[in-house]
C-alpha cells in the first residue's frame, strides 16, 4: 500500500508534495506560429502581433536557467520546427538539459531525426488530433497531415527516439480512441497520452463542435484496452493532478505564466524585465502552487499527492482558482462541460 | 559489474539537482537522455562516489547507516544502490 492509500485509510490528511524553493523543470512555448491551421490550436497561431523572443535572448534566458539549477525543458509551440532557429536552440541546450519537444512531427524528416537524436532529445510528443486520416486533415486544415505525422513518428523512431503520441480527447476521436492505442503498437512507440480539451485559443472557439460531456470521455476512457508494451496517460479520476506546485512556462513573449493551459488567465511578469525566479514568488504563483482549494476528490489526492486538480480548467468553468476541476467526477457537480461560461465565449486573452 | 578495487566518480557531464525539502535528486545523463529520480539512499552513495575505491564508499556508507537499520540490510541496500547508479551510468569507474 502506498503512503497516500495509507493516509486515506487512516483518515490522515494526505501527504502533500513539498514546497519548491525553485522550480527545476519549465515549459517554453517557443513559437506561436505553425505550417497548418488546426481547430484545436490553443496557442492561436498567427493571432498574435507581439514579437516572440529573438535567439540571443532565448539563449540568455536558457543561460539562466542552467546556473539556478533547471534540468528539464520541454519545448512546445505553436509548432517549434516552424521557428527556423529551433534546432539552433536545442543545440544550445545539448548536454546541458534534459530536453522533450511537442510536435505536430509533420515538419520531421529522416535527416531532421537523426539530427534530433545526436542533438540528444529525451523525446518526442507527438499531437495527432485524431487517428482516422480523413477527420485529422480537416481538423488541420491541411490534405495529408495524418499522413505526414505518421511519417514524422517513423523517421523518429527509426532514428533511435522516444515517442509518445498525444490525443486531445474530443467529440471527433472519442469513437475511435482505441485507434490511438493500436498506432502507438504499431509504430512501435512506448507511450500513448489521452489529453483533456482545454478551452483555449481556437479550441475554445470551436468549442461546440469538439467538446464532450464529462461521462462521455469517461466512456471513451473505460473502453480503451491497452496493448501489452504501450503505457497509457490520461489526467482524469483518480489521476487528476494539481500540477501547479512545480510548474513553470513562458510564453513566446517572454511571459511568465506557470502553465501552457494557464497563458490565457495569468501573467506573473515577463522575463525580459526581471528573472524567472522573481515571477516564481509572485503572490498568485505561490497562491496556487500551495493546494488552496475549496473541496478535493480524495482517490485523486491518493495517486497524485497534490488536491483539487487542474487549476486552469477549474478556473475555466468557475472564475476560481481555489475551485475543484470539474473534470473529474466526484467534483464535477453538474458542470456541463459542452457549455462555456459566458464569460470565455467573448473574451480573448 | 564493478570492481572492489576500481575508484568510483560522478560520471562526467551528469547534472545532479538535490531537494533537500524531498529528501531525494534527480540525475540527468546526457549520454542516455533521461532524468533519473534518486532516493535518499542513492543520493547518499552518489555524493560518497567522489574518486575514492569502492571498497571505501562501501564502509562509510555502512558507517553512516548499519547503525540505524543493522549491518546487512545497509550492505544489501549499499549494493541494490550502487548497482543501479552503475547501471544508468550517473557513476562510472575513475583513473
Amino acid at each position: 500500500m502506498n503512503k497516500f492509500a495509507l493516509s486515506k485509510q487512516l483518515n490522515l490528511p494526505v501527504r502533500l508534495a513539498p514546497k519548491l524553493e525553485k522550480p527545476f523543470k519549465l515549459t517554453i512555448c517557443i513559437n506561436q506560429t505553425c505550417s497548418m491551421d488546426c481547430k484545436l490550436c490553443y496557442a492561436d497561431c498567427g493571432s498574435s502581433k507581439r514579437p516572440e523572443l529573438t535567439t540571443a535572448q532565448w539563449k540568455t534566458f536558457i543561460d539562466e536557467l542552467i546556473a539556478e539549477g533547471f534540468m528539464h525543458i520541454f519545448f512546445e509551440g505553436g509548432e517549434p520546427f516552424h521557428r527556423p532557429d529551433f534546432e539552433e536552440l536545442l543545440g544550445y541546450c545539448q548536454r546541458k538539459l534534459y530536453v522533450a519537444v511537442r510536435t505536430h512531427a509533420t515538419l520531421i524528416d529522416e535527416a531532421r531525426a537523426r539530427r534530433l537524436k545526436t542533438l540528444g532529445i529525451g523525446r518526442l510528443y507527438v499531437d495527432l488530433f485524431a487517428a482516422i486520416p480523413e477527420i485529422q486533415d480537416e481538423l488541420t486544415g491541411q490534405p495529408g497531415s495524418y499522413d505526414a505525422v505518421v511519417d514524422g513518428i517513423r523517421h523518429a523512431r527509426a532514428a533511435g527516439l522516444k515517442v509518445t503520441i498525444l490525443g486531445i480527447l474530443s467529440a471527433r476521436n472519442a469513437p475511435h480512441l482505441q485507434r490511438y492505442l493500436d498506432l502507438g503498437k504499431e509504430l512501435n512507440c512506448d507511450q500513448v497520452g489521452v489529453l483533456r480539451l482545454y478551452p483555449l485559443g481556437r479550441a475554445r472557439k470551436n468549442w461546440k463542435e469538439l467538446s464532450l460531456t464529462l461521462p462521455e470521455m469517461m466512456t471513451a476512457l473505460d473502453r480503451l484496452k491497452v496493448p501489452p508494451g504501450i503505457q497509457l496517460m490520461q489526467s482524469w479520476h483518480p489521476k487528476d493532478g494539481n500540477c501547479c506546485w512545480q510548474n513553470a512556462c513562458v510564453t513566446p513573449h517572454g511571459d511568465s505564466v506557470g502553465c501552457p493551459y494557464m497563458r490565457e488567465y495569468v501573467n506573473y511578469g515577463n522575463i525580459t524585465e526581471t528573472s524567472l525566479l522573481q515571477t516564481w514568488d509572485n503572490p498568485l504563483y505561490r497562491r496556487l502552487r500551495a493546494n488552496d482549494v475549496e473541496d478535493s476528490c480524495p482517490d485523486c489526492s491518493a495517486t497524485q499527492g497534490t488536491h483539487g486538480g487542474c487549476r486552469s480548467t477549474a478556473f475555466a468553468f468557475t472564475g476560481r482558482f481555489t475551485a475543484p476541476d470539474p473534470y473529474c467526477n466526484h467534483h464535477n457537480k453538474g458542470v456541463d462541460l459542452r457549455v462555456l461560461p459566458e464569460r470565455l465565449l467573448f473574451e480573448d486573452p | 559489474m564493478y570492481s572492489r578495487n576500481g575508484c568510483y566518480s560522478k560520471t562526467p557531464d551528469v547534472v545532479v539537482r538535490g531537494f533537500e525539502e524531498w529528501g531525494h535528486a534527480y540525475a540527468f545523463t546526457p549520454d542516455e537522455p533521461e532524468i533519473h529520480d534518486l532516493n535518499c539512499s542513492a543520493w547518499f552513495i552518489l555524493d560518497l562516489c567522489n574518486g575514492r575505491p569502492f571498497s571505501q564508499i562501501e564502509a562509510d556508507y555502512l558507517k553512516a547507516v548499519a547503525p540505524k537499520m543493522g549491518a546487512a540490510v545497509a550492505k544489501e541496500q549499499f549494493h541494490q544502490g550502487f548497482d543501479l547508479l552503475l547501471a544508468r551510468n550517473i557513476i562510472s569507474i575513475s583513473d
